[in-house]
């Protein structure tokens, strides 16, 4: 009885460590738009990219994702038209020669059509009040600029309460290039920045994708928020460092975008769609303003 | 006659002057077959009181048989002249009997209490859910949670009737002519289980509008009959059968009910909550069945008792020990040996049952790990293992108390142990030469504990006051040690590394029960509870709990980082009452109301949720059902996979976290025949508003905080199900269908358009039964088929731009049209079972054999992305085929 109860429990574990593959085919899937539409409240210029989808198994480069034929893009206020966007010769980018009359703080609709592709449209409100970040006691950034030793840059958000902002900061510097012409270069200071909420330190309440990190002030709403910029332990000082004021919209892209690129979608793991505002279709409609903070002259 | 002529003449003029109370006498009296007039006069003469009536009016078309025993002279003049057409009056120490006038009310029936408790005759165990009828009268209702009832009917003789699950049924003729209370006691039937799952809504062979839960009770001697996963029979995955519940991938331990998320489940064992009720990742609950009594799943009506949860309550209740007799069982299973003992503390006062079992596949493979790791001193295995304790005292025949305990563990662990030499030439002087110990341990556990002290506290009112703690933790310990020498210096290095996260709640409740007459009873009681939340998730070091875990050796090379736990407090209270009331045996109706808060760190929710139950009586066996409900849930279940780890986070509502709101509808009809069969169709809405779940983007071990990785959105379930039951019989069994719609929105996720819950599946189909082919074998078998369930896949790349500090940005990402865009195929399955039982005067033994997914269906757990030649696939893995096994068990 011990033999057989032994010998069924070692074939009960073979069985349980079965597995059998069952190919599945896949349904085709129609191809979309994804369109990304900036408006930059500052400067009151749209910056506009527009491409198709590509099926997952497809090796995406500059030219299979690009649009046969143009898109028409248009910039609604209560159901009026703002602007028209031209398509820029054999690009995806799309631009509007004079200011758009960005207002503060309306909502905007943007609709681009297609003759292959079912109209996309998004809806969003421009910045209403952005907010200035206060550079603390500059004389005691130290050591002096031009030093290779670890230094601070202390931006101080007084941040509004109750009402939700959303940052993006990067810092960048000014190079020659080969040909002796000035250049902008950004800084890679990514894992560099700490940030504090009421003096406490917390590297939790940020993103970063590429070059730049992105911040919502909804965890310290109504509270000082101090970022120390530790960028002595590059090769190039900062020479200015770009705040903007970014829409809800463009946070959540950026902040969907970053988990997106991080992660490696291995044999399990299921994913979900990047967060797009844009119906019949994928992007962002976004808005932000710009401020640029001179560190050295 | 005359006399009595003379009697009211001379009576007339006294009433005239007022009228006086007169006594009301305990008397004794048989009277057999007797007209009125004749047992007017025997009661007269035994209560020395005279009447005063016209022999005309009497009734001589009625006898009466009695037998009084000591009973208030009162009550049997109520008895004798309710159903009469006469009416009588006091007048000082006389009687007056009368012919009841065209606007005068009838006589009114007096009423008493019935209370009392139920208990096995054998084992003395309290009988949860046992219907107690008097039949003539059409009331009754279920003995509750500790085995007690309580209910009003009209003085008489009357036939108690009781019937139990596996119990013979039992008459008790009572003379109900005072409020009485009953210990009754139940013998077991014998050999043959009849009924495998009861319907609180229905009872078992009375037919009565009572009180209801509109809950699902299945009992573990049903559960213990079901096919099951390598024999080892689970509570959790029996309710899976029925209408409306289905479990996770593949089986994995998830309890979905009516398309709510698995969080969404208050799952209590004998009160204390249970935060994570798996082992082996979802294929086994923590509910060892030799140690439960039955569970109830409720669904629908969910009485104002409970208000944390919004989709359902499962509660779980221990098995008392044996008040009069030592029992012992033991079984061997393909995966799990258990045990377990019973028996008197004091005979018939208190009991005690102490069960364990534990999984043994890690001993068998120990040897094999071992053979095939030679290089190195490496051991490592995985195995779950419980113990479930449970002392019972009866301290009076009002009072007793009972305390349980459940201690569980899941624990994967590897070790190695190995030496490093340099050079590896024994014969040169060594310059490095030093020890490694690695260690990895993976655990999680819950525990729970409590206490329960019920009192009859007079006829009418049953309390229970009980206390309870219970806490979940997830754990990961890594450490490393070298110590030695390296390249000629001595070094002692450590590296410790603990990942941690739990939820713990200490909280007491106090629930009464009251029945204030024949055709309303309430239920009413308070709670409170302290939560400890530790969603240690968002770490990206190296964390303890506390100091004294790990210390800092003062001779390491490397230090280690040290992070406080995350720890939130948080407190939940609540009051409730329900109101069951009774219209003219058609009409039941059950209406509560829960006020909760919720406290934590300064913010505070309360919520007011209101839920009404009607049932009426359409016809003969024929009910229409309704109920609505809103529920407020303050405690939000974080998973970040598909399937149920212990990894998955309880946190709490916060400023940020809004509690999640749960309202549902339903409307029902049930149809019951022949005593055995039972029909019931069943129609429901749920809104979800609120409705938690993780950024299915987000890690927990990186980017922002555990509060900025929550969505919250909105969820809306509907559907229908229905079922059909035969409860007794050789053959028994259930057959059922849910069909249903599940949809969530979410604001950042698909565009904030809606998709599917990824476990609705449209279909559900699903029959279940079992045969008792003679006393010694019984065979049971189920099958399933259910639409497949959606997951998201990738389907495309998409080019992207953004301006950064210094330009655009652009690049690419891949993602899926929409979330939960595929579903899989069709999931199907046949699990058979067969039972040989043998019994002797000392013990009964059983094997069984169990055939799991009977026919090698290929249902996939895992999803695997192919390519070849830029062709695209997908490839479904299936783990659990065909699974035949064999169990053994022996009970003293």
């Amino acid at each position: 009885m011990v033999r057989l109860l032994f010998s069924c429990l070692l074939f009960s574990i073979f069985l349980v460590g079965c597995t059998e593959d069952i190919p599945i085919i896949l349904p085709e899937q129609e191809e979309q738009l994804g369109a990304y539409v900036y408006i930059n409240q500052t400067t009151d210029t749209a910056s506009i990219i527009i491409e198709r989808t590509l099926r997952f198994e497809e090796t995406l480069n500059e030219n299979n994702a690009r649009l046969e034929g143009s898109a028409s893009v248009s910039l609604f206020q209560d159901n009026e038209k703002v602007a028209n966007f031209e398509q820029r010769s054999s690009s995806i980018f799309y631009d509007h020669p004079d200011p758009l009359g960005i207002q503060a703080g309306e909502t905007y609709n943007i609709q681009i059509e297609h003759p292959d592709f079912e109209i996309m449209t998004a809806s969003e409100s421009a910045i209403k009040n952005p907010v200035s970040p206060i550079i603390v006691d500059k004389d005691s950034i130290s050591p002096p600029m031009g030093s290779t030793d670890n230094f601070d840059i202390i931006l101080k958000i007084e941040d509004q309460a109750n009402i939700s902002n959303y940052y993006q900061i990067g810092a960048a510097i000014e190079t020659l290039n080969q040909g002796g012409e000035q250049e902008i270069e950004q800084i890679a200071i990514f894992g560099n920045y700490i940030i504090t909420i009421n003096s406490v330190v917390t590297d939790l309440q940020f993103i970063t994708v590429g070059d730049d990190i992105f911040l919502s002030d909804e965890t310290f709403d109504g509270k000082e928020v101090i970022i120390f910029f530790q960028a002595g332990s590059f090769s190039f000082d900062p020479d200015y460092i770009i705040f903007r004021n970014i829409s809800e919209s463009f946070y959540n892209f950026m902040r969907f975008l970053n988990n997106d690129l991080d992660i490696d979608y291995g044999a399990f793991l299921e994913t979900i769609p990047v967060y797009s505002n844009f119906d019949m279709g994928f992007g962002v409609f976004a808005f932000f303003t710009e401020e640029k903070i001179i560190i050295t002259e | 006659m005359k006399r009595w002529i003379v009697i009211l003449y001379v009576v007339i003029p006294v009433v005239l002057l007022g009228q006086a109370s007169i006594q009301n006498p305990k008397i004794s009296c048989q009277l057999d077959n007797l007209p009125l007039a004749e047992a007017l006069a025997i009661i007269s003469e035994k209560a020395d009181i005279e009447f005063s009536f016209n022999n005309n009016i009497l009734p001589t078309d009625r006898t009466y048989s009695y037998s009084f025993e000591q009973v208030a002279f009162h009550t049997i003049l109520n008895i004798l002249l309710r159903n009469t057409d006469l009416v009588y009056t006091e007048l000082n120490d006389y009687i007056i009997i009368k012919q009841r006038k065209a606007k005068e009310p009838r006589i009114e029936p007096e009423r008493y209490s019935l209370s009392g408790v139920v208990e096995d005759a054998v084992t003395g165990e309290r009988l949860i859910g046992t219907s107690v009828y008097i039949a003539g009268q059409n009331k009754g209702t279920y003995t509750n949670d500790n085995g007690y009832f309580s209910f009003y009917a009209f003085a008489d003789s009357v036939l108690l009737q009781l019937s139990y699950v596996g119990y013979k049924p039992q008459s008790i003729p009572i003379g109900l002519y005072e409020n009485k209370e009953l210990i009754i006691q139940l013998q077991p039937d014998g050999l043959l289980d009849s009924i495998i799952i009861v319907d609180k809504r229905y009872g078992e062979d009375i037919i009565v509008v009572a009180e209801s839960q509109g809950g699902t009770k299945v009992s573990a001697r049903m559960i213990n009959k079901m096919p099951s996963m390598l024999g080892e029979p689970d509570p959790v995955h029996t309710l899976g059968w029925l209408p409306g519940v289905q479990s996770g991938t593949s089986d994995l331990g998830n309890l979905l009910i009516r398309n709510n998320e698995n969080g969404h489940n208050l799952i209590l064992l004998d009160g204390a909550q249970i935060y994570n009720p798996n082992h082996l990742l979802g294929l086994y609950s923590i509910f060892n069945s030799s140690a439960i009594k039955d569970v109830e799943l409720i669904k629908g009506a969910i009485p104002a008792k409970y208000g944390e949860r919004i989709a359902s309550v499962v509660e779980v209740n221990g098995k008392e020990g044996d008040y009069n007799e030592f029992h012992a069982e033991g079984s061997l299973g393909m995966i799990v040996a258990k045990a377990m003992i019973e028996g008197p503390i004091k005979k018939g006062k208190s009991s005690y049952l102490i069960a364990g079992r534990r999984s043994h596949w890690d001993l068998i493979l120990r040897p094999i790990t071992k053979t095939i790791l030679t290089n190195s001193e490496a051991s490592g295995g995985y195995f779950f293992d419980d113990f479930n304790v449970k002392i019972s005292h009866k301290v009076t025949e009002r009072d007793d108390w009972s305390a349980t305990a459940y201690w569980g563990e899941d624990r994967f662990s590897y070790e190695q142990e190995r030496q490093e030499r340099e050079p590896a030439d024994p014969n040169l002087s060594p310059i490095s030469n030093y020890e490694v110990i690695n260690g990895t341990r993976v655990s999680w556990s819950n525990l729970a504990a409590s206490i329960k002290w019920n009192r009859r506290w007079q006829y009418n009112t049953y309390s229970t006051f009980s206390t309870f703690y219970s806490r979940y933790r997830f754990l990961v310990r890594v450490k490393s040690e070298q110590v030695g020498i390296v390249n000629n210096s001595p070094i002692n290095r450590n590296f410790n590394l603990l990942y941690f996260s739990g939820v713990q709640d200490l909280g007491g409740r106090l629930d009464f029960e009251t029945t204030i007459s024949d055709d309303l009873k309430i239920k009413y009681g308070a709670s409170a509870i302290w939560h400890l939340y530790q969603p240690q998730a968002s770490g990206t070091g190296f964390l303890t709990l506390n100091e004294t875990v790990f210390q800092t050796n003062p001779e390491s090379e490397e230090g280690e980082v040290e992070f406080a736990p995350l720890q939130i407090n948080a407190q939940e209270s609540g009051i409730y009452i329900d109101a069951i009331y009774h219209i003219e045996n058609r009409w039941e109706i059950q209406a509560g109301l829960h006020v909760a808060s919720f406290g934590n760190k300064g913010i505070f929710y309360t919520s007011a949720q209101p839920r009404i139950r009607v049932r009426y009586t359409l016809g003969s066996n024929l009910w229409l059902n309704f109920m609505t409900r809103t529920n407020q849930q303050y405690a939000h279940l974080l998973n970040n996979t598909q399937y149920n780890l212990p990894t998955d986070l309880w946190v709490p509502s916060n400023d940020k976290v809004k509690p999640q709101l749960g309202w549902q509808i339903a409307l029902g009809l049930e149809k019951r025949w022949k005593k055995k069969y039972i029909i019931q169709l069943d129609g429901y809405y749920q809104y979800i508003d609120q409705l938690s779940t993780l950024n299915p983007t987000e890690s927990f071990q990186k980017g922002l905080t555990w509060e900025d990785k929550i969505l919250q959105g909105v969820g809306f379930n509907y559907g229908l199900e229905t079922a059909f039951k035969k409860t007794q019989g050789r053959l028994t069994g259930l057959i059922s269908y849910h069909y249903s719609w599940a949809w969530r929105r979410f604001p950042l996720l698909n565009g904030g358009r809606n998709f599917p819950y990824r476990y609705n599946r449209r279909h559900v189909f699903a029959m279940l039964g079992q045969y008792q082919l003679s006393p010694k074998v019984n065979i049971s078998g189920g099958w399933t088929i259910s639409s497949g369930n959606f997951i998201s896949i990738l389907n495309r790349q998409i080019a992207f731009g953004y301006p950064s500090a210094t330009g655009t940005q652009t690049g690419s990402y891949d993602s899926d049209a929409s979330v939960n865009n595929f579903q899989v195929p069709t999931y199907h399955r046949l699990d058979l079972n067969i039972d040989f039982t043998k019994r002797t005067s000392k013990y009964t033994r059983k094997w069984s054999l169990g055939l799991f997914n009977a026919y090698n269906r290929r249902n996939p757990t895992f999803f695997v992305n192919n390519f070849s030649n830029g062709n695209r696939t997908l490839s479904g893995l299936t783990i659990f085929t065909i699974i035949p096994s064999i169990k053994y068990q022996i009970k003293f």
